[in-house]
């Protein structure tokens, strides 16, 4: 089994012919949201109300050790944290791509990002949901993020991107090893602490500022944040998602070419 | 246009469980593939060894064996789901596969819902699944049933609904593995009605089991695999004669 060009074409055809799959993955992401909170009364609601909950207190306790005016603090931890959210469960979920739907590999020959887009767009609904208490929060505090919120949609367009080759990635390394879903969700505990969303980045000095600097998830965040604020993202932060994302596909597409046919006998 | 074309297929798995310290057996099982080591010392099981096979429009093949013989895994590869290690693979056609009764059915949800969510993957549209759904409900003969929660079930019910589902799908290729003995007399009766009209619109029909009676209802060809490898093949009585033969048991049992 070697890699080469017609290989990694069979990875890109791969990703276009899951987008087909529309219906389906739209049908099922959907469904992943409902049943999540199957026969509770307000459902998907839940999430909406628990990003309440968390910003309240959080907001009301950190908002005060940092010294910061709540009408400053409170729109800078919710967007913060709604995006980390997001983020978050693009990786967790993204490693679980491939062994969360190992019946569905073993029985039913659909493209393998079919469960990828799935799980982007189930996690768009539920930032939709959340997105609710940015809109009080906004409306609340008198932000208003106009005219750069609309740098928003190619700023999702790039984490979604990103979403796509991640889950492939790590989906792909964690059917074969599955210590590294074991690893992931301690180092993204340990990243939401090192990355500035509880904190404001420009409240580093010194050596510190390499948590800033030199983290992948604080550009990602700022990507999000700033236009939901209402500024525009700085080039730098363009900058360094799109080079990312350059990256990530480049690392990613030779090694899931490589091993791909092998995901039904390991899952 | 259905065809299926294998050329010299060979299928190896790996196995990543720990070896156990029994042991080895000096006599040669009876069952399964045949294992071997791999070069870093993995274990490798042979599920299917240079098989090749042709089947074209209105063909319905059953697959004789015995446990572990390489029902299943040739099934796999036919549709597409496993990619063999060496050898290639020609399909022409949609394919159905209906290989685990559980697939695509979620237990809390109703059974009307699953007919959606299992004909979705099918890679049926919506819309196609609203004009259909009816015709599903009522070949399935669930009726009330179909709005309850799919934990409700038996198992022959969700075997009804399984069935129903795949073969109302427009597809060209059906696999079937070892599920339409699930159902009751009745409903066999009318599972065989429909692959038999299935079958007339020349699509192609292949079906794992080992209910001899079932197979030469529905089946017109058969192969018996053993090891992975083709033991004999041609018109389904004289096969299944060959494989009782082989087995010590009366042809027409089962």
């Amino acid at each position: 089994m070697r890699t080469n060009g017609s290989n990694m074409l069979d990875v890109l055809q791969e990703v276009r012919d899951g987008w087909r799959w529309r219906e389906l993955w739209m049908t099922l992401g959907w469904r992943d949201v409902q049943t999540r909170h199957r026969r509770s009364s307000i459902g998907p609601f839940w999430n909406t109300l628990s990003l309440a909950f968390f910003v309240t207190c959080i907001g009301s306790l950190y908002g005060g050790i940092m010294s910061h005016p709540m009408s400053d603090y409170i729109p800078h931890l919710v967007t913060g944290y709604m995006v980390w959210v997001f983020l978050n469960a693009l990786v967790l979920e993204g490693k679980d791509a491939f062994v969360g739907n190992a019946t569905a590999i073993r029985e039913i020959p659909v493209p393998r990002t079919v469960y990828i887009y799935k799980l982007l767009w189930k996690n768009l609904i539920i930032l939709g949901f959340n997105s609710f208490v940015y809109v009080a929060v906004v409306i609340l505090y008198g932000v208003s993020p106009f005219p750069s919120v609309i740098l928003l949609l190619p700023a999702l367009m790039l984490v979604f991107l990103n979403g796509i080759w991640v889950a492939l990635l790590l989906g792909l390394i964690n059917v074969r090893h599955r210590d590294l879903g074991q690893m992931i969700p301690n180092a993204m505990r340990l990243a939401f602490f090192v990355t500035p969303i509880l904190w404001y980045p420009d409240s580093v000095t010194g050596i510190r500022t390499i948590f800033v600097d030199f983290n992948p998830f604080y550009y990602f965040i700022e990507l999000l944040r700033a236009p939901l604020l209402g500024h525009a993202p700085t080039t730098l932060v363009w900058a360094v998602a799109i080079g990312i994302t350059a990256i990530g596909w480049g690392v990613t597409v030779p090694i899931y070419a490589h091993w791909r046919r092998r995901i039904a006998f390991w899952v | 246009m259905a065809l299926i074309k294998l050329e010299n297929i060979t299928l190896e798995f790996p196995v990543q469980a720990s070896k156990s310290d029994r042991r080895q057996s000096s006599k040669e099982s009876h069952i399964g593939g045949q294992l071997s080591q791999g070069q870093s010392g993995q274990m490798v099981v042979r599920a299917l060894d240079q098989l090749s096979l042709t089947l074209g429009p209105g063909d319905r093949l059953a697959l004789l064996g015995h446990n572990g013989a390489g029902k299943s895994t040739l099934l796999r590869v036919m549709a597409k789901l496993y990619p063999p290690t060496h050898g290639r693979v020609t399909v022409q056609g949609r394919v159905a596969p209906l290989l685990n009764l559980g697939f695509g059915l979620d237990m809390d949800s109703t059974g009307y819902d699953n007919i959606f969510i299992r004909g979705l993957y099918l890679g049926m549209s919506k819309a196609d699944l609203k004009k259909k759904a009816d015709a599903i409900a009522e070949f399935s003969e669930l009726g009330d049933f179909l709005d309850l929660p799919m934990r409700t079930y038996s198992s022959g019910m969700r075997a009804r609904l399984a069935f129903a589902i795949s073969t109302h799908v427009e597809t060209d290729i059906l696999l079937l593995d070892e599920v339409v003995a699930t159902g009751d007399a009745r409903f066999l009766k009318k599972a065989n009605e429909q692959l038999e009209s299935f079958a007339r619109d020349s699509k192609l029909l292949v079906l794992a089991s080992h209910s001899n009676k079932v197979l030469r209802d529905l089946c017109n060809k058969a192969v018996i695999l053993e090891h992975g490898r083709i033991k004999a093949s041609g018109p389904i009585d004289e096969v299944i004669e060959t494989y009782a033969a082989s087995m010590g048991v009366d042809a027409n049992d089962g």
